[in-house]
């Protein structure tokens, strides 16, 4: 069997500026992009943080993908991307990815706890603020610390206890007809 | 609103709730616990606005099955334990008439 014809020789042509180099550049330029604007976001855990990090995780994941289907598509043809620069961009931007994304989630959990903290305290506040009212039998103040829905049935048994007749009140569960028993202001000293 | 201006309101039992013990905080509302019973809710809170407000009426369950353990461990009758109850807060004496309500 004779052996194969051998291949001519071919030159191979300068690549010059190929999509391997075009990627790594915008890897680089995409760095040097949300480097900046970091520079502008200086609270630690704030939501301007949150959403630069979140949009470097989106156009992270659309540079890694980019880049993968630029090799994917021109790996076998005549003029390949050079293979370190598609590697290097494809290592750099998956970096940046799960540094974005680190940062992402971390500041997000320091403004949740953040705000539960200071949530925390608000209701310790309105609880001492009630806790206080009662001691100086300030009824106004701590009429003002509850809610609607507690307001409501306050107003609706101080109506009852004037008007409600004995039998409905009768009728009535163990607590409401304490509520509603005729005011004990209105009975005569003994 | 009045019993509260009127001291109604235990003093005693008030003085005692110095601090919370435990807040869980879910969204609009929120559960407060005390030192003296860590594991049940005492309070409940809800976000009106941007104000936490206190729903006392979700202790209202609560306070209902202590009574009737209350007035069971009294051996009263219900309407009878009421008046007691009414009478040794009001510091007036508060017979079952009431329940022959409305007073004139």
């Amino acid at each position: 069997m004779p052996p194969p014809p051998p291949i001519p020789a071919t030159e191979r042509k300068p690549r010059g500026f190929d999509s391997g180099l075009r990627c790594l550049t915008a890897v680089f330029v995409f760095t040097v992009v949300v480097r900046v604007m970091l520079t502008f976001v200086t609270s630690t855990h704030s939501v301007p943080l949150i959403k630069l990090a979140l949009a470097g995780v989106l156009v992270g994941q659309t540079a890694l993908l980019l880049t993968y289907i630029v090799w994917s598509r021109r790996h076998a043809s005549p003029c390949p991307p050079r293979r370190w620069a598609i590697i290097i961009a494809m290592i750099w931007v998956s970096l940046q990815l799960l540094a974005y994304f680190v940062i992402m989630v971390r500041s997000f959990s320091h403004e949740a706890s953040g705000s539960r903290d200071g949530t925390k305290q608000e209701i310790a506040q309105t609880f001492q603020k009630y806790r206080t009212a009662l001691l100086d039998a300030d009824g106004g103040s701590a009429w003002a610390l509850l809610d609607s829905h507690t307001t409501k049935f306050y107003s609706q048994a101080l109506e009852d206890a004037l008007s409600i007749p004995g039998a409905d009140l009768k009728r009535l569960e163990f607590r409401p007809q304490v509520h509603r028993s005729p005011a004990p202001s209105r009975v005569p000293p003994s | 609103m009045l019993a509260v201006t009127k001291g109604w309101i235990s003093r005693s039992e008030v003085q005692s709730m110095e601090t919370l013990h435990k807040v869980k905080v879910d969204g609009r509302y929120a559960t407060a616990y005390l030192p003296q019973a860590p594991t049940t809710p005492v309070f409940y809170f809800i976000q009106e606005g941007s104000e936490w407000k206190i729903a006392l009426w979700k202790t209202f369950e609560l306070t209902n099955a202590a009574m009737k353990q209350m007035q069971r461990e009294s051996r009263m009758s219900e309407h009878a334990f009421i008046s007691d109850l009414l009478s040794r807060v009001s510091k007036y004496t508060v017979d079952e008439k009431i329940f022959d309500a409305p007073l004139d």
